[in-house]
C-alpha cells in the first residue's frame, strides 16, 4: 500500500486550498538539518481530521501535515491577537466540537452542534482579521510542531545509552528543579484569583451576548481547576518518565528554530511568544478532544490529553527563563517572566477559560441548551447531516 | 476498507488474518502529533470470505479490553460489541460493494 492509497483510506480528503507551501518549509528545513530529516517522507494534505501524524508504513517513516491543522492554529492565533470580545473562541469552539463529533461517528450530536454554531456567526459575525502577526505566529508554529516531530524521530534513532547521555538525565535534572520552583512559588508565580474573577467576568460577557449562561460556582471553579491543573501537572513531571522526551523534543525544536529563523531573516525574531500561545492552542484541541471523550463515554476510561499539553505549557517559560538566565540576561528575564504572565491570562480568559467553562465542561447539557437544534437535525437524513456539518469549512 | 485502530501490543491479534490473507491487510504504525497515544493502524480490505475473521479479532479484542476503533474513511464506526460485530461489518462491506464501479465488460 502508498502513503497516497493509506491517506485515502484514513481520511476524509478536502480539495486543496490556497495557502502555505509547506514543500517550501520541508526543503527549509532539509536543507538546513538534513542529519534530522533523513530517510523521512513528507506530505502535506487537507483533511476533515485536521491531525498530523508519524506513519510507517512499508518500511519508510512518513510526516503527514494536515493543512486543515494549520488553518485551525491561524485562526486560534487571529482570535487571540484580535478578538476583544470573548464571544469569537466561544463560537469557534461549537465548531471544532461539531466536526471532532463528525470523526467519532455521532452525526446526531455533531449536526445540532454545528447549527449553534451557525446561527452564533450569522447573530454575532465574528470579525478577526489575519494579519502580518497572527501570520507569523502561525508560521513559527507550523515549524514548531513538525519540528518537534522530527525530534522524536531522531530520539527513535538513539540507543537507550545514547538518549540518557545525550539529553535525558540533563532534562530531568532540569525538570527536576523547575518542579522544585514551581511548588515552592518562586518560577511562576500566578494570580489565580484574577484569572477566575476576569475568566468569570468574560463567560457572563458570552451569556449577555446570547451564549449559554454559567452557574454561580463557575468562579470557584475555575480557581479549583487552575489549582488542579498546576498539582496534577506537577505530580506527572515528576512521576512520568516519557514526559521528559516532550521537553525534550520542545527544547531541541525551539533551538532549531532559532537558527532557522536567523538562516532566513538575519535575526531572531519573536519566536518565543507565538511557540508559547502556539502550546496553548494546542492545549485548547487537548480540551475540545478530552471534552467529546467524556461525552461519547460518559462513564468509562478517557485518554487524558490535557496534562501532557498543561505540562509543557507550565514548564516552557521556566525553560525560556533558565536559557535567558544562563545567558546573563537578568533585566529581560524580568520582562520576559511578566510578558509570559500576560500572555497566559489574556488566553485563559479569552480562549480557554471561557470555552471550557462555557461549552465544553458542560458539554452533556448542551442536549438540552439546542433542544430546538436538535429537533431541527432529527428530521435531517445521515447523509444531510454529513454534508451540512462539511459546508461548514 | 476498515481501518482498526488498536495499541502496539495487540498485534498478535491480527497474526491469523495476516497468515491467511496478506494481500488483504496492511498494518500502519502512527503517532499523532496531539498526544494521542502510539497506535498501530490495520487496514483490512472486507470481503465475504474475511468478514468472519475480522469479526473474531474484534471481538476478542473488545473481550480482552483493547482499545479498538474501528474507522471507515477516517470516521469511526461506532455499535460495536460483542454481539454486534458481524452485522456491522456485513453492512460496511455492503457499503464498499455499492461503491464499487461496475465491472467493464469490454
Amino acid at each position: 500500500m502508498t502513503l497516497d492509497e493509506y491517506l485515502i483510506e484514513t481520511r476524509c480528503l478536502l480539495p486543496n486550498r490556497p495557502g502555505p507551501d509547506y514543500d517550501s518549509y520541508i526543503e527549509a528545513i532539509r536543507s538546513f538539518f538534513p542529519e534530522l530529516i533523513e530517510s523521512v517522507v513528507f506530505k502535506s494534505v487537507y483533511s476533515i481530521q485536521r491531525s498530523c501524524e508519524v506513519v510507517d508504513l512499508g518500511g519508510t517513516t512518513h510526516i503527514v501535515y494536515d493543512q486543515a491543522f494549520g488553518q485551525y492554529l491561524d485562526i486560534l492565533n487571529r482570535i487571540y491577537l484580535h478578538s476583544t470580545r470573548p464571544m469569537d473562541a466561544y463560537i469557534y469552539a461549537h465548531k471544532i466540537v461539531a466536526q471532532l463529533l463528525q470523526q467519532r461517528g455521532r452525526l446526531d450530536l455533531a449536526a445540532p452542534i454545528g447549527k449553534a454554531y451557525e446561527a452564533y456567526v450569522t447573530a454575532e459575525r465574528p470579525d478577526v482579521g489575519q494579519d502580518a502577526g497572527s501570520t507569523w505566529y502561525t508560521w513559527i508554529q507550523e515549524h514548531f510542531v513538525i519540528l518537534h516531530e522530527l525530534v522524536h524521530l531522531q530520539v527513535r534513532r538513539q540507543s537507550d545509552d545514547e538518549r540518557e547521555h545525550t539529553w535525558r538525565r540533563r532534562v530531568r535534572g532540569l525538570a527536576r528543579r523547575i518542579v522544585q520552583e514551581i511548588d515552592e512559588g518562586r518560577t511562576l508565580e500566578r494570580n489565580w484569583e484574577q484569572i477566575a474573577r476576569d475568566a468569570y467576568e468574560a463567560l457572563r460577557g458570552v451569556a449577555a451576548a446570547g451564549g449559554v449562561s454559567m452557574g454561580l460556582d463557575t468562579q470557584a471553579a475555575i480557581l479549583e481547576g487552575l489549582r488542579a491543573n498546576k498539582e496534577n501537572v506537577l505530580r506527572v513531571l515528576a512521576e512520568r518518565q516519557d514526559i521528559l522526551e516532550e521537553i525534550h523534543a520542545d527544547i531541541e525544536a525551539t533551538r532549531f528554530l532559532r537558527r532557522l529563523v536567523i538562516h532566513l531573516y538575519g535575526a531572531p525574531y519573536l519566536i518565543s511568544m507565538p511557540v508559547y500561545v502556539g502550546l496553548y492552542n494546542l492545549r485548547f484541541r487537548a480540551a475540545c478532544r478530552q471534552a467529546v471523550d467524556g461525552l461519547l463515554r460518559p462513564t468509562g476510561w478517557i485518554h487524558d490529553y490535557v496534562t501532557a499539553a498543561s505540562v509543557r505549557l507550565l514548564i516552557w517559560p521556566a525553560l525560556k527563563l533558565a536559557a535567558e538566565a544562563s545567558a546573563g540576561h537578568d533585566d529581560h528575564v524580568i520582562s520576559l517572566n511578566r510578558e509570559f504572565w500576560e500572555a497566559e491570562h489574556e488566553y485563559l480568559v479569552k480562549i480557554l477559560h471561557v470555552c471550557q467553562f462555557g461549552l465544553l465542561r458542560r458539554l452533556h447539557l448542551h442536549t438540552m441548551v439546542y433542544r430546538g437544534m436538535f429537533l431541527e437535525c432529527a428530521r435531517m437524513s445521515d447523509q444531510a447531516k454529513s454534508e451540512f456539518i462539511d459546508s461548514l469549512w | 476498507m476498515i481501518e482498526i485502530n488498536t495499541e502496539p501490543d495487540a498485534e498478535h491479534f491480527f497474526a491469523e488474518l495476516f497468515r491467511d490473507h496478506p494481500a488483504s491487510v496492511t498494518k500502519a504504525a502512527t503517532k499523532s502529533f496531539d498526544g494521542r497515544p502510539d497506535e498501530i493502524a490495520i487496514l483490512v480490505s472486507l470481503s465475504a470470505a474475511i468478514v468472519p475473521l475480522v469479526s473474531k479479532i474484534i471481538t476478542e479484542l473488545i473481550r480482552a479490553r483493547k482499545s479498538c476503533i474501528v474507522k471507515h474513511k477516517g470516521i469511526e464506526v461506532r455499535g460495536f460489541s460483542e454481539s454486534s460485530t458481524k452485522e456491522i461489518l456485513d453492512s460496511l462491506l455492503d457499503r464498499e460493494q455499492t461503491r464499487k464501479p461496475p465491472h467493464d465488460d469490454r
